[in-house]
């Protein structure tokens, strides 16, 4: 999926999930739009067809949406600011580097300016850094502010729909989901961007020397209050003798040194230094070798890495609910439903209720599959000899009102299935079905009824919250089959992520 | 554990109420005792602690009822203790961690209760559940077949009082090993009543070692006494408001000759205003007066709070129809009384009047139909004048409410302290008023008696018509009822 798609995709993702009474993207929108993606797809299956089939959509969908809210048009542009930045950041660094030498002394190629030395030194220890960095695998962590402030000065001042409507915050939602998804993208980018700037800077400084050096002649001296002649020597030597050594232009020894000094004894009458030709060489050389050369290497593969992570966005996939509803009406594989019943004995008629009310909210070709009953106390072991399926979008657990929950039984259960499909199945989402009907028809006529229902779902709550569950306690034995799927879709089924 | 009162020098009966943890045992002491004792709340181990109370006491001789912890986590208690040779023995010395392994700790306690202090263990069930997905059930019959005491199933949590409970009773009475289980008896702690409370006595009776069933009998002839002084005396309270209503009488002023003068030229009479007034008195005395009997009711029962209103509105929706259109009614009859009966009716039916005292009343006029009205009120014309007093028809009506009255307040269960729930089942009415059908000649003779013997002779009808409607709801509790068809004994003055 490329990046404009990707975009696409969460942005209609963010509105779908934000406009669940369908005012912004209607029914037959969404009709309308599975269709077209399925005529686009043709019938493929498996990944890439999967993948095909969301983008088309999420294409259609953009569309027909950009064209009743002009605001979601700015939502899908690609940040200027980035784009601008990512030209503009180079080309002052190269302005930088040609201009910098005017900063020192005219005439002069001052040995020990910060300018060369600088950003030699600068430039070793930003290399050692991003060793340490790789080493250490902390290497994004920096560049997401960064990218956080370049993706806040794209939408700075421009607020474009009204605070509080659906899509107010669906647009809020994918820009916070966006700026997410594509840190490390951002992050690469950044760096490709600095890289390229500090090869053209050192480039520029180097160039900007030689430009001057046709017109002008350049004396080469040096001047320090606490340096000595064998210290410059030795320093010279460590920084300029690999590049000696290579071009054959020899480094002066201390005496020939100790004469460069712009002040002192031996300065003639030209103020001292000598023809700075060998030593703008042996520099250019070793800024080549040292920042232009490594640094380019750098902005190459940050860039083909920016190219990389554009083009495999991690955008929402099989194993997010949205996409998998999705998935279902393109006539994919149905959803799957897995209902344990613990302490409970459910009749074949409560089975039914709620396998059809299951069927309805997810889809008329779900499978759901009902579990051996769980006998109280039952709960150790259990999961072992009944692992979660991959498959399964929906794991349910079913409970009595009758009952009293307790932490150490109806709440192990939970917390332990929890913790399974949170380590293996990320994608399966835990659920808890408290069934009033038992309850409900023993006390039906007794005062106080509803608060005594309320009051023990408080405590059922309580329990299975701890395992991150939030049970639904629903009537399944009266309310209409519509009704139930409608209570189901409601307060069962909502995106995981949507719940955060 | 703590004991509320020093264990008297005679005989103490134990009764050990166990259940699996919030099946509500705290509630139903509070029941039994008329007292709100322990924590009460709609979770997992509230009750941290074995609390003894006395129940009875006859003479040197006490009957305990021992409020204990609930068990929990039992599945994996149990199979830890299937493991050792000695599992009662293994299980109380251990030590286990009051806050953070408090399942464990209250299994621990109760167990420890039952084998140190229990004659008979009172095995609590949630009956809201069922007992196959109910797992616990089998495991803590298993831990009390262990300390091997025999066993009472109560039926807790029932919901509102039913006619025929027997299928529930077998639903429950084969758990554990066969022969484990004594008896299986109703008894919510929210709608049972003392005839309920006399069956469970008798059940356990027997079930007690030798040397205590002689102290047995003679708490149970204590408990006896003063469930039947109570229930005398509650009928007492019904037949002195019945009394009341039957001799209250209410004059109604004759218009002079300026009002003949005014309704001769407005066409309006006066005397329409003149009954009305009067009918509104007679009314509202009665209301009032039933919230206050309601309110001795109460008191008699033990029950905390005002809440007569409650039972009031609960007893007078029975009796509000549909079909209830006092103006309708007002419509057929005409004349003078016509405007003042409707507009009274509605009074009453909005409530107008004292507390829902005035529901009750506005309740009765309505059930008497469409003619109803006309029939509740005699209107009399003396040589002194006119006056109005209820007609025999809603007396009638008035003593099925009565007893209705009683039976909300004597079912009701004190589980959440403040008397505000109550338990009103459709099936009472009916028996009730067959109860009252039967007593007819008996009530008209008490409405026509004079003033002195009226109340006597309404306290025997009450108290006829109360033991019989108390045998027709619970034909299994029979012996209880029938020693209350026996008036109390004058020795016993009053309730403790």
């Amino acid at each position: 999926m490329t990046e404009d798609e990707a975009r696409q995709v969460e942005l209609v993702r963010a509105i779908e999930l934000e406009d669940r009474d369908g005012l912004l993207f209607t029914r037959e929108d969404r009709d309308q739009a599975d269709a077209r993606a399925r005529v686009a797809v043709g019938g493929g299956t498996g990944r890439r067809a999967d993948a095909r089939f969301v983008a088309a959509r999420a294409d259609f969908a953009t569309t027909r949406i950009a064209t009743r809210h002009p605001g979601i048009a700015g939502l899908l542009e690609k940040g200027r600011w980035t784009r601008w930045l990512a030209i503009l950041l180079p080309l002052v660094a190269l302005a930088a580097g040609l201009l910098a030498n005017e900063f020192g002394t005219a005439k002069r190629l001052d040995l020990l300016a910060v300018p060369l030395l600088g950003t030699i030194a600068w430039n070793l220890l930003v290399y050692l850094w991003l060793a340490g960095t790789a080493l250490t695998g902390r290497g994004h962590v920096s560049a997401v502010p960064l990218a956080d402030l370049a993706g806040r000065a794209n939408h700075a001042g421009r607020r474009e729909f009204e605070a509080g409507t659906p899509i107010d915050r669906a647009a809020l939602a994918f820009r916070r989901r966006w700026a997410a998804l594509t840190a490390p993208l951002a992050s690469a980018r950044t760096a490709r961007t600095l890289h390229l700037g500090a090869a053209l800077f050192a480039a520029g400084l180097i160039a900007g020397i030689y430009g001057r050096a046709l017109v002008t002649e350049y004396r080469a001296g040096w001047e320090s209050t606490f340096l000595s002649a064998p210290a410059v020597h030795a320093l010279l030597s460590t920084v300029l003798g690999p590049a000696s050594a290579l071009t054959g232009v020899a480094i002066p020894g201390v005496p020939g040194i100790e004469a460069m000094r712009w002040t002192g004894p031996q300065a003639g009458a030209l103020g001292g230094g000598v023809n700075a030709g060998p030593w703008i060489h042996l520099y250019t050389v070793t800024m080549a070798a040292l920042v232009i050369v490594p640094r380019l290497a750098l902005t190459a593969w940050q860039g083909a890495r920016a190219l990389r992570l554009a083009r495999t966005l991690p955008v929402a996939g099989r194993d997010n609910f949205y996409v998998r509803r999705l998935l279902r009406a393109s006539g994919g594989r149905a959803g799957a439903v897995r209902v344990t019943p613990y302490a409970a004995k459910p009749g074949e008629e409560t089975r039914r209720r709620l396998a059809s009310a299951l069927r309805a909210a997810l889809g008329d070709s779900a499978e759901v599959r009902f579990d051996e009953d769980v006998a109280y106390g039952a709960e150790d072991g259990w999961l072992a000899a009944h692992p979660p399926a991959p498959d399964d979008d929906y794991h349910v657990l079913l409970f009595t009102l009758a009952a009293t929950p307790e932490a150490e039984n109806h709440g192990a259960l939970a917390r332990q299935i929890a913790d399974a499909l949170r380590r293996d199945h990320p994608g399966t989402v835990l659920a808890a079905i408290i069934d009033e009907s038992g309850y409900r028809a023993h006390f039906a006529g007794q005062a106080g009824l509803e608060e005594r229902v309320a009051q023990r779902l408080a405590a059922w709550r309580a329990v299975l919250g701890e395992a991150g569950v939030t049970p639904l306690g629903i009537d399944l034995s009266d309310s209409p089959d519509g009704d139930l799927a409608q209570k189901i879709e409601r307060g069962l089924l909502p995106d995981a992520e949507m719940r955060r | 554990m703590t004991l509320e009162a020093p264990a008297a020098t005679g005989t103490t009966v134990n009764l050990s109420l166990v259940s699996h943890t919030n099946v509500g045992k705290t509630t139903l002491t509070r029941t039994l005792l008329g007292r709100d004792v322990g924590e009460v709340r709609d979770a997992a181990h509230v009750t941290d602690l074995s609390t003894g109370y006395v129940l009875v006491q006859a003479g040197e001789d006490t009957l305990m009822l021992w409020d204990t912890p609930g068990f929990g986590d039992t599945a994996r208690l149990l199979s830890r203790l299937r493991q050792s040779g000695n599992p009662i023995g293994w299980f109380l010395t251990q030590v286990w961690d009051r806050w953070r392994e408090r399942p464990l700790w209250s299994s621990q306690q109760a167990v420890k209760n039952v084998r140190e202090e229990a004659d008979v263990i009172l095995y609590l069930v949630n009956a809201a559940e069922d007992p196959a997905a109910a797992g616990y059930v089998g495991l803590e019959m298993e831990v009390l077949g262990w300390i091997g005491k025999p066993v009472v199933v109560l039926l807790n949590q029932m919901g509102p009082p039913r006619g025929d409970v027997s299928n529930e009773i077998a639903r429950w009475s084969d758990i554990g090993t066969s022969g484990q289980v004594r008896a299986v008896l109703p008894l919510d702690a929210f709608a049972r009543v003392w005839v309920q409370e006399g069956a469970l006595l008798d059940a356990v009776a027997p079930l007690l070692p030798p040397e205590k069933q002689p102290a047995m009998a003679g708490l149970r002839a204590r408990w006896e006494e003063l469930n039947r002084t109570r229930f005398d005396q509650s009928m007492a309270v019904l037949a002195r408001y019945l009394a009341a209503a039957a001799k209250d009488r209410e004059t109604v002023d004759e218009p002079g000759w300026q009002g003949k003068v005014a309704a001769a030229v407005t066409g309006t009479s006066r005397g329409d205003r003149a009954a009305r007034k009067s009918m509104q008195a007679l009314g509202g005395r009665l209301a009032e007066a039933t919230a206050t009997s309601t309110d001795e009711l109460i008191r008699l029962h033990n029950l905390s709070g005002k809440a007569a209103r409650t039972v009031l509105e609960r007893v007078s929706d029975d009796y509000a129809h549909a079909e209830k259109t006092p103006e309708g009614a007002a419509a057929v009859l005409g004349g003078m009384a016509s405007g003042a009966v409707g507009g009274l009716a509605a009074d009453l039916a909005a409530g107008g009047l004292t507390l829902g005292g005035g529901m009750i009343v506005g309740a009765v006029l309505g059930a008497l139909g469409a003619t109803g009205i006309a029939k509740g009120i005699n209107l009399a014309r003396g040589e002194d004048g006119s006056s109005v007093r209820w007609s025999e028809d809603f007396m009638e009506r008035l003593a099925a409410t009565a007893l209705l009255r009683y039976l909300a307040v004597a079912h009701y269960g004190r589980g959440r302290g403040e008397w505000s729930e109550g338990e009103h089942p459709p099936h009472w009415p009916p028996v009730v008023e067959a109860e009252i059908a039967r007593h007819k000649s008996a009530l008209t003779a008490a409405r026509k008696a004079r003033d002195g013997e009226a109340a006597e002779l309404y306290t025997t009808v009450m108290r006829d018509s109360g033991t019989a409607v108390l045998a027709a709801l619970y034909p299994d509790a029979r012996p209880a009822i029938d020693s209350a068809r026996k008036p109390a004994g004058s020795t016993i003055s009053s309730l403790p």
